[in-house]
């Protein structure tokens, strides 16, 4: 799982430098496998608008462009991507600036012409892969202003390894949980408000089994403008290793990143009709999948229909006809909850493997499912416009509260601690496991809806408590080092097969 | 009758003839003027006519045999060609030649160390199937049937049901269900992972299980075997720390780090600049294992841990490829 350190903050804050933040995440139990610093930070690397732009006199592929960088006048520079246009907005590093990669810009003459900066694509900033050509900004920025401010400070993205007993840290809201508890700060979950209109079509949802589907919900956004995603946007996703494909696509894939609920848009002219279903597939049935390969389901997979016809094989992949694109106006969000061993023989089955099947099979949180929708819309309606429609949601099967009791006796057992029950409580809290009653030796908490893996009060001696605490092992010794007997047999008998027939020790 | 008798004699005074002159003697005997073969030619007018033929080629033909024989005797006589039977005298004295013997694999005798080690530390042997079958290699370990934990090893399926174990850990479960508490083990043995093959990994490697189940067992006690194996191990100023990891069949469950042998711990390419190297696995029995033997986890309590012995070889010895200790090439075994 990556993470950007930026999006992080955005939860949580961090009171710690970048290198002790990685050795504590470490400690922790998310072990962080790289970080790399990306963005750039130096001032001398502004927006420029090119003004003018012709070709190279000396070089077929070169171009020689005016840019306006906020100067008097514009500087000369000369720029090999195809893509660089006159009337753009783009990155200029000028002359003194640093790149993330070390490189250093000097005024040079190419081709016999004075060039005085670079005009920079992604890979370059370090924002991304895209070396194709020259990054393009928004056109509304001004020339001039250092790009850091455009882009946002650098950002450090850490790869962690996310143990599969663990599935509450496959996002950012996650991982920030973990951050707060272990510093002690406060923890900032996104709390969307929606003001939605009044209802046109009432959407119907039929779940077959609620075994295998636990929650589905259904939000309409009306009148919507789908196109490219806004830069903070991109950047995030890119950061995190995903690519930007519109604003709408994008907006899904951040709020699973952020919250842990994979999601799904419909384009809601493209769907048969209102009454969505989650039902096992029949013999026979195909769907194409966004992926553009044909799956043939049966009951042993299950899907998700409009009108009992296949639109989605639920939480693996959406279908090929119903996704949203650039016509796309209106959208239906799905934002659902499934068994996880129902989602992992599915995918399995048709050897797929995607972010979503990924979270649903090791568990996601049900509870979440409601907010994750209001906050894609939320956020759709910032980047794309829009007014939101009606929401329905079906739950046949909440969270069924659980109570594990923690007792300071198995602590002391196993772990070799001694905790008082007023400590425990108090971590435990921390942790977001609800304290309903304190014993002698108990103390009872609830478990949350994203913590599926604790099973018993044993379970929070590991993922739970042990590294919070972070104790100090007592050691007891241990005497009786006798190994020379058996040592000195095998030295004999190794210098003995070394020398046949020789003398050996009599 | 004859003829028969005459062939006989050439081939025996011709091969006898012992110089050049018993050679010359043959032949006048033979073929000279007053030959045998001259006189039987001469006189063939007194056969009767019908045999005449026959005799005439019978004798002809033991000329011309006569003639090849004589040719390759003389030869022989003359160009002194070496006996081939001739033995030259043999120096009683020398030493005889050094036969081949073995010696034991560099992975075996890290593997008898490693053994020797926790046998001071009082673990006994134990030991299990390499062809295993599902139930003790995932489920009474607490992989549940169909779930992602499985994932983190590739197993090699036989059927349904059999594998080839990917850990020794199947050795414990296969014990514990035969024996009753207080009981510490270790189970050295070779295991098995579809993993695609490569400097660091390969599918066939090998591990030694180490398991203590008691009443009071406890996490400080894991500690201090492990501190005392890594130390005997490697230096003796070795430190070691545990970090929070997730095995199904240990909670909790830690990763094993050591300070880096390369560069003591001030930090090294070798360690990612960290000062740690991940030597091992470890954690306290899961409940749910001790119920799949018998026991009553409210009773009793234990700790397991599992370390790589090719990995602990490679450190040891600065070998750079797993793949060298089963390819076979004397050009490396020879060096251990």
């Amino acid at each position: 799982m990556i993470i950007s350190l930026n999006w992080l903050k955005q939860y949580v804050d961090i009171p710690v430098d970048t290198p002790t933040f990685v050795h504590d995440l470490t400690m922790l139990g998310l072990n962080v496998e790289h970080c790399v610093t990306t963005g750039p930070d130096d001032p001398r690397i502004v927006v420029g608008h090119v003004v003018e732009r012709e070709s190279h006199p000396n070089a077929d592929r070169l171009s020689l462009c005016r840019v306006d960088v906020g100067d008097a006048t514009p500087i000369d520079i000369v720029c090999g991507a195809p893509n660089v246009a006159e009337g753009q907005k783009v990155p200029v590093a000028r002359v003194g600036a640093k790149l993330p990669g070390g490189l250093k810009i000097r005024k040079s003459k190419i081709r016999g012409v004075v060039s005085n900066g670079m005009i920079c694509s992604q890979v370059e900033l370090g924002l991304g892969n895209d070396s194709a050509g020259i990054m393009v900004l928004d056109a509304g920025l001004e020339p001039g202003r250092p790009f850091v401010e455009v882009v946002g400070q650098p950002d450090a993205v850490v790869e962690i390894e996310v143990t599969p007993n663990r599935p509450d840290q496959l996002s950012h809201l996650g991982v920030a949980r973990e951050v707060a508890a272990l510093y002690s700060t406060s923890l900032r979950i996104p709390a969307p408000t929606i003001n939605s209109a009044n209802v046109a079509e009432p959407i119907c949802v039929t779940i077959d089994d609620p075994h295998d589907c636990y929650r589905f919900t259904g939000r309409v956004v009306r009148g919507i403008r789908v196109g490219p995603s806004p830069e903070w946007l991109r950047g995030a996703l890119e950061r995190v290793g995903l690519n930007s494909i519109n604003n709408v696509v994008d907006i899904a894939n951040y709020v699973m990143l952020e919250l842990g609920q994979p999601l799904h848009a419909y384009d809601m002219a493209l769907l048969p009709g209102t009454t969505m279903g989650v039902r096992r597939g029949r013999p026979g049935e195909t769907i194409r999948g966004l992926d553009d390969n044909e799956y043939n389901v049966d009951e042993r997979h299950l899907l998700i229909t409009c009108e009992d016809r296949p639109v989605g094989v639920a939480g693996v992949i959406g279908g090929m006809d119903t996704r949203v694109t650039e016509s796309t106006v209106d959208i239906l969000i799905e934002s659902a909850a499934f068994r996880p061993r129902c989602i992992r023989e599915t995918r399995k089955q048709l050897r797929l493997n995607t972010d979503a099947s990924y979270r649903f099979e090791r568990g996601s949180d049900r509870e979440m499912c409601a907010r994750a929708s209001a906050r894609a819309c939320e956020l759709i309606l910032q980047v794309a416009g829009g007014s939101a429609g009606e929401f329905v949601d079906r739950f046949p099967a909440p969270w069924e509260e659980r109570r594990v009791a923690v007792r300071k006796s198995n602590v002391r057992r196993l772990l070799g601690l001694t905790l008082g029950t007023d400590e425990m409580a108090h971590l435990l809290d921390r942790l977001h496991f609800e304290v309903v009653s304190t014993q002698d030796d108990t103390v009872t908490v609830r478990v949350p809806s994203f913590r599926a893996d604790i099973l018993e009060g044993t379970d929070l001696g590991g993922g739970g408590t042990s590294a919070w605490i972070r104790p100090h092992w007592t050691g007891m010794v241990v005497s009786g080092d006798d190994l020379v007997s058996s040592r000195s047999i095998r030295k004999l008998r190794a210098i003995h097969l070394r020398s046949p027939g020789r003398a050996g020790p009599q | 009758m004859e003829i028969e008798s005459l062939e006989r004699e050439i081939h025996t005074r011709v091969a006898a003839a012992a110089d050049l002159d018993a050679l010359d003697r043959a032949r006048i005997y033979f073929v000279g003027r007053k030959g045998r073969l001259t006189a039987l030619l001469k006189g063939i007018g007194s056969a009767p006519a019908e045999d005449r033929p026959r005799i005439g080629a019978e004798v002809n033909r033991l000329k011309e045999l006569f003639g090849v024989l004589y040719d390759a005797r003389r030869t022989e006589l003359t160009s002194g060609s070496p006996n081939p039977y001739y033995v030259p005298p043999v120096d009683g004295t020398l030493p005889a030649s050094d036969g081949h013997t073995g010696h034991r694999h560099v992975l075996v005798r890290t593997m008898e160390e490693m053994c020797d080690i926790l046998r001071g530390m009082g673990y006994r042997l134990a030991s299990g199937p390499e062809v295993e079958l599902d139930y003790y290699n995932f489920q009474a370990l607490n992989f549940p049937e169909e779930h992602p934990s499985r994932d983190l090893q590739d197993t090699f399926y036989i059927t349904d049901d059999i594998l080839l174990r990917t850990h020794t850990s199947p050795v414990q479960v296969r014990f514990m269900e035969e024996h009753k508490p207080p009981l510490k083990v270790m189970c050295p043995g070779r295991v098995y992972r579809n993993e695609a093959i490569d400097q660091s990994h390969a599918a066939e490697f090998h591990q030694i299980e180490g398991l203590y189940v008691d009443t009071d067992v406890s996490m400080a006690d894991l500690r201090n075997d492990v501190q005392l194996l890594i130390r005997q191990l490697f230096a003796p100023d070795t430190d070691i720390r545990f970090k929070p990891h997730f095995f199904p069949f240990t909670e909790p469950s830690v990763d094993v780090d050591m300070t880096c042998h390369v560069c003591r711990g001030s930090g090294c390419a070798v360690c990612g600049r960290t000062g740690w190297i991940e030597i091992m696995g470890a954690g306290m029995v899961h409940p749910n294992v001790f119920r799949a033997v018998g026991y009553d986890p409210d009773k009793v309590s234990g700790f397991a841990f599992g370390i790589g012995v090719d990995r602990v070889a490679m450190i040891r010895h600065n070998i750079g490829d797993i793949r060298q200790f089963l390819a076979n090439d004397f050009r490396f075994l020879n060096q251990f």
